[in-house]
């Protein structure tokens, strides 16, 4: 895959999602707020509320789409949200022209790039 | 000429989920297969409850004050909230790998160690550094994925849960990353409104028995013994219970740790989780943020896979280039792929966006 992009810019976009995660798992005032609240009204207002999480979440999914439009898909390359898989690997397809008909065949990357991508929530710790 | 519409039921994907468990309305609650001890957990609390507040609560808001079965039904709301929380909610299960990821870590397995055939193979841990520390992780044999930290097996529920403490069959579910405060939350309140309710039955026997004598009150209402059996009995098991949980939330332990000893002995690394501060520990474990469910229960399946294959993968990438063919390989062969042969169906709508519908499953 060190073929189809560069590593730097592959990097970046790893290190973003990482820094996304890592503002998802933040502990502080506004979470402990959050948390608080939810459990004085015995967690009835998650009906009618989004957490913090689930919004970053929202941010990441954006993010992904926007990477895939601007730079994977121009290399023949998707990379599927972590959220898909169960946040523990993110997952990049590669495409390959073969002659009558257009095919695909999948990669994941666990982890073993330069940033650790596989455990993403757990790497923000 | 006629036209016929025919409604097509959806398929979920809750229908397709692998492992043991139970689904309710429509994918919105699940649960562990064997829900016995459940019920009877909601009949001990409902019938004391009942009881107490049918007789007890009636002389004593009278005698002493009203505020008295305010106070006990805010408790018993509270602690049914929590328990109904905890018993319904994902517990944190990870997905299993798709077909393709799987077969692509066993050739990595099969390459890197020459198995002789038929036997199991060694538990395969990968090394991971994060942070500064060196990460061990497990592969899942059953779920075919290597276990994030934390993480451990069920065997009942057949899954793999994240930051896993326990299976508990008196809440019906595992308990895990996503409900361990919702549990936590249930067995402190269910060892106040027992304490409460067993203190105010003693209260009750001991203010009718200065006007009526003690064994005319306990004819006059049988209930209060039974009341002050099951208190007495739930006291010594919760309130323990609810010790030990304290204990483990303060040093952000997993009742699993606890009991393998990751953490403590000589030779082991101290718990990287742990802040070191009780309050910070017990913030983050019942304060901190809650991750939504990855398991995309009320997604819809498409008719024309068999159904071990999300939708989301060919939305995304339907805008982009053309598909190939989903992989004739499958891991769950119990499958049977949906019957297209209907004429003239609309097809059904695909989700807009997978972390919506995962969000939404929630509410």
């Amino acid at each position: 895959m060190a073929t189809e992009i560069e590593r730097q810019l592959f990097e970046e976009t790893v290190k973003t999602l990482n820094g996304f995660y890592a503002e998802a798992e933040k502990i502080g005032g506004s979470s402990y707020l959050e948390g608080c609240l939810a459990c004085a009204t015995a967690y009835f207002i998650f009906l009618c509320m989004e957490t913090h999480y689930e919004k970053v979440l929202k941010k990441i999914s954006r993010y992904i789409q926007e990477q895939n439009e601007k730079i994977f898909a121009p290399r023949g390359l998707l990379l599927t949200d972590p959220v898909e898989r169960g946040m523990r690997v993110i997952e990049i397809s590669i495409y390959e022209d073969r002659c009558s008909s257009g095919s695909s065949s999948s990669g994941s990357s666990s982890g073993s790039g330069s940033s650790s991508g596989g455990g993403g929530g757990a790497g923000a710790r | 000429m006629s036209v016929m519409v025919v409604r097509k039921k959806v398929t979920r994907k809750w229908e397709k989920l692998p492992g043991r468990n139970t689904f309710c309305c429509d994918g919105r609650v699940m649960m562990a297969r064997q829900k016995g001890i459940f019920y009877l957990t909601l009949f001990l609390i409902l019938g004391t409850c009942t009881l107490f507040f049918a007789f007890e609560c009636r002389y004593l808001a009278v005698q002493l004050s009203p505020a008295i079965p305010v106070f006990a039904a805010m408790l018993f709301l509270f602690s049914m909230a929590t328990l109904l929380r905890t018993s319904f909610s994902d517990p944190g299960v990870i997905p299993r790998a798709l077909p393709d990821e799987a077969a692509f870590i066993e050739m990595e397995i099969a390459t890197n160690g020459a198995v002789p055939q038929g036997q199991r193979p060694p538990p395969r841990i990968k090394n991971f550094q994060i942070n500064n520390q060196i990460v061990k992780l497990k592969y899942c044999y059953t779920c075919k994925i290597f276990r994030p930290p934390r993480a451990s097996h069920c065997s009942i529920c057949d899954n793999c849960v994240e930051r896993f403490d326990h299976h508990c069959p008196w809440v019906g579910n595992c308990v895990g990353k996503r409900n361990y405060r919702y549990f936590y939350l249930f067995i402190l309140s269910l060892s106040l409104l027992t304490i409460y309710v067993f203190a105010f039955n003693i209260v009750y026997v001991a203010l009718k028995s200065l006007k009526i004598g003690f064994l005319e009150t306990l004819k006059e209402t049988p209930g209060t013994v039974l009341e002050v059996l099951i208190c007495f009995f739930t006291l010594w098991s919760v309130v323990g219970l609810t010790g030990f949980h304290t204990f483990l939330v303060a040093l952000n332990q997993t009742t699993n740790e606890d009991i393998k000893g990751s953490w403590t002995g000589k030779n082991r690394v101290q718990n990287p989780y742990s802040h070191g501060n009780i309050v910070k520990n017990c913030c983050e474990v019942l304060c901190g943020p809650l991750p939504p469910s990855v398991l995309d229960r009320r997604g819809i399946l498409p008719l024309e896979e068999s159904g071990s294959r999300p939708p989301s993968t060919q939305e995304t990438s339907s805008s982009l280039l053309p598909q190939s063919p989903a992989p004739t390989e499958h891991l769950n062969s119990n499958e049977m792929p949906e019957d297209s042969s209907t004429p003239e169906e609309m097809p059904p709508p695909e989700p807009p966006e997978p972390p919506q519908e995962a969000a939404e499953a929630e509410k």
